[in-house]
């Protein structure tokens, strides 16, 4: 059976075995229909029990169809490329499989190493008023998912004082507007974009402004350095390529998410002790001592609560950090941040 | 020549015949997912070019097996092209969507019509490269016409569909086959599609309905139960407060459970009803195809489905749960990775549950490839035939190769084979 390439037209053809394959009309006498050099026949997909061949110099799709076992035996015999270039014999796996491994592991060498590095410089150079969307496109989640603001005007004006010094020491290009959330979480957070938000339950387990103070001063760093926007950068990047280039296949998407996640957790602990040795100078240069943040943390611990994302999820106390804070314990040089009645205020603040 | 006509008059005189075995095919999807694993997905290139091959290679028309001329590489080429237009289109979109996220919640859906067209875009131009693949007796089949035409009907037809909840799909369905087959050509001769949305919406319009009861039930029976429950305070229940209603609502509940039981049966009868309307509309020249593939056809194939993945579902439990107990853990706190940062599970373990977690999924897709594609490929091939057959004995070449752009930006955005 022949198909020439150029019509749809199928032929019974009779074959010669010259030095070149001759293939010929059985119906139509003549020349023959076309001549293939044995070396540039190629075997095709074919349908069960008939070799299919192609020839590279013949019209791309010209077919012959061999259903006789003699003659398939014939050119198996004189063809010495059946399975060469422009065949479909079956691609070598090993090749495939190594090929792939050496590119996945370029990639995720590049992500690993390349991208915490274009995000840190990345995040340094983009301005600060680009972070406000940012920060606006969560804040409506945020107080969906923690809560009412606490709106006493006493805690509020209070709070704006303990957040305004410290503001005069760590002179941020974007001023802080701190909010109380009414969820008794002990737990506060920055967003980029300046947005500081303090949950009911850390302002209900703090006994004095400093400790809180220690700690929106280190929430504070987070912003100075603008971690919020370098760990969606880096982590919004890396899985954004990383889903891109690998595909949605499952498996290989879990495995790399997995990495991903162990990598973030290492990444952040370098940001949480920069914002530590930042809360501890904002606090210094009020006077005051950072020890008292370890004090409030050793509290949240201790509640044994387990489940809660406390604030000790994200920050872990680590014994390394316990040990900073300890032996920050200094006398207070300045004066109190908060006077005792404006503290009164602001621990009260959520309690209407 | 209605559709009607030709599936009584005529005889058929050329019948299409699938030759494939489901065991080769059943080891040749699974030896690839395993590959696939391995390589961190890139296999899937070779994986989809040979499973397409086994399927044409194994389709007679007439005696005559289609050929699949698509090489893995093509497929590959046409993927990291796609990567340099998805990457900053992904881009642009995640940050045009925060900005408007800012002003309406809901002002996303524009952005979201965008993709859903470059979707389609990239649907057409897909199946273009996969028609000029497409081999029979030495003739290529190919394609003219412009995907971004027929992304704009899409989704124009996407508008018109939803709002419907679904009712004008067969016209919907009709008007693009209409486009892609005007477009489409075996060589000189040219494809269309003669059958209409009214033919199809005569034979389904009674399965959607059923389809949409159970729906009803559960959610008229939620409403129902919430509204005497909670009906205690200043507002009047609107069923009464009548210990009958309650009941009422209960059993609108359990009906609406039933029937969802009902819905594989309603699905598999929806779409062999469909492949039969859409092969009998094919048209090329004189030639068509009369497909007696019966309403009930395919239900065997999508409850075996629906039966291998529950086992395979039941089975990932019953390992999961037997692990946690081996491992005399106490009360999980938080998925099995938390566990592992605080300590609690030690390495292996969590390689233990990250090995059965895979396993899940790659049974799952396995059991898809099987059961969504082959079986339904040869369920629907087997009961169809081409008649005027004749037609295509000389038809002349014609038609080019394109690349697998499409197919790139399919695979970018996570559809297709």
């Amino acid at each position: 059976m022949f198909f020439d390439g150029r019509s749809s037209r199928r032929r019974t053809v009779a074959l010669t075995f010259g030095d070149r394959l001759l293939i010929a009309d059985i119906d139509a006498p003549g020349g023959p229909l076309a001549s293939w050099p044995y070396d540039a026949i190629r075997r095709v997909d074919g349908a069960a029990g008939a070799m299919r061949l192609a020839c590279t110099t013949a019209p791309p799709l010209a077919r012959l169809e061999l259903r006789d076992p003699a003659i398939r035996a014939d050119i198996l015999r004189r063809c010495p490329a059946l399975d060469g270039p422009g065949s479909t014999s079956a691609v070598s796996v090993s090749r495939i499989v190594s090929a792939s491994l050496a590119a996945a592991a370029a990639i995720l060498a590049m992500v690993w190493f390349g991208m915490p590095l274009l995000a840190d410089r990345l995040a340094v150079v983009l301005p600060y008023a680009w972070e406000r969307p940012l920060g606006d496109a969560v804040d409506t989640r945020v107080r969906a998912l923690f809560g009412a603001a606490c709106e006493d005007p006493a805690g509020a004006a209070a709070l704006h004082k303990l957040v305004g010094r410290l503001q005069e020491a760590a002179r941020l290009p974007i001023a802080p507007e701190p909010v109380v959330l009414r969820s008794n979480v002990p737990n506060a957070f920055a967003l980029p974009g300046g947005r500081v938000y303090v949950l009911a339950g850390l302002l209900d387990k703090s006994q004095s402004p400093d400790e809180l103070a220690a700690v929106l001063s280190h929430e504070l760093g987070h912003v100075a350095n603008r971690d919020g926007l370098r760990r969606l950068l880096r982590e919004g990047g890396t899985s954004f390529l990383v889903g891109l280039l690998f595909g949605d296949v499952t498996g290989s998407g879990t495995v790399l998410m997995t990495g991903r996640l162990v990598l973030s957790a290492s990444h952040s602990r370098a940001a949480e002790s920069d914002a530590d040795a930042f809360a501890v100078k904002v606090m210094h240069s009020l006077g005051r001592p950072a020890a008292p943040m370890g004090a409030l943390l050793q509290r949240i611990t201790g509640s044994g609560e387990d489940g809660i994302p406390s604030i000790l999820r994200d920050h872990p106390l680590t014994p390394d950090r316990m040990a900073m804070l300890e032996a920050d314990d200094t006398p207070a040089t300045g004066p109190a941040l908060l006077a005792a009645a404006e503290w009164q205020a602001l621990k009260r603040m959520c309690s209407g | 020549m209605s559709v009607a006509a030709i599936s009584t008059d005529i005889v058929p005189d050329a019948p299409l015949a699938f030759t494939g075995n489901n065991g080769v095919f059943r080891r040749l999807v699974t030896r690839g997912a395993l590959l696939e694993l391995i390589t961190f997905g890139f296999y899937r290139f070779w994986l989809t070019t040979d499973i397409r091959r086994h399927l044409w290679s194994h389709t007679e028309i007439d005696g005559d097996a289609l050929e699949y001329i698509g090489r893995a590489g093509e497929l590959l080429v046409g993927f990291l092209i796609a990567i340099t237009v998805l990457g900053p289109l992904f881009l642009a979109y995640f940050v045009l969507g925060l900005e408007f996220e800012r002003y309406k919640a809901f002002a996303s859906l524009p952005l979201y019509l965008l993709l859903l067209a470059f979707g389609q875009f990239a649907a057409y131009r897909a199946r273009r490269y996969r028609l000029t693949r497409t081999v029979w007796r030495g003739v290529r089949f190919w394609m003219t016409g412009s995907g971004w035409s027929y992304a704009a009907r899409s989704v124009l037809w996407w508008l018109v569909l939803v709002p419907s909840f679904g009712f004008a799909y067969p016209w919907r369905s009709a008007a693009l086959e209409r486009y892609k087959l005007r477009h489409t050509l075996y060589g000189r001769l040219p494809g269309r599609f003669e059958a209409t949305g009214w033919q199809l919406f005569k034979r389904v319009w009674w399965v959607w309905l059923l389809g949409l009861l159970p729906w009803l039930l559960l959610f008229g029976g939620f409403v129902a139960a919430f509204s005497t429950t909670g009906g205690g305070g200043q507002r009047p229940p609107p069923f009464g407060a009548t210990p009958g209603s309650g009941m009422v609502a209960g059993f609108a509940i359990v009906l609406g459970c039933l029937g969802l039981v009902a819905l594989p049966f309603l699905h598999a009868v929806r779409r062999a009803k469909e492949w039969a309307w859409w092969t009998a509309g094919i048209r090329f020249g004189n030639i068509a195809v009369a497909c007696r593939l019966r309403p009930g056809g395919l239900i065997g194939t999508y409850w075996k489905l629906i039966g291998f993945g529950l086992a395979v579902f039941l089975g990932y439990a019953a390992a999961a749960a037997g692990f946690t107990v081996v491992l005399h853990s106490p009360a999980p706190v938080g998925g099995p990775f938390e566990m592992l940062l605080h300590g609690r599970l030690p390495v292996w373990g969590f390689a233990a549950y990250l090995a059965m977690y895979l396993i899940l999924g790659i049974a799952l897709g396995v059991l898809a490839r099987i059961y969504t594609l082959q079986r339904i490929w040869q369920r629907v091939v087997a009961a169809c035939a081409v008649i005027h057959i004749a037609e295509a004995a000389d038809v002349a070449a014609a038609g080019d190769t394109v690349s697998a752009f499409g197919e790139g930006l399919a695979d970018g955005l996570d559809f297709g084979l």
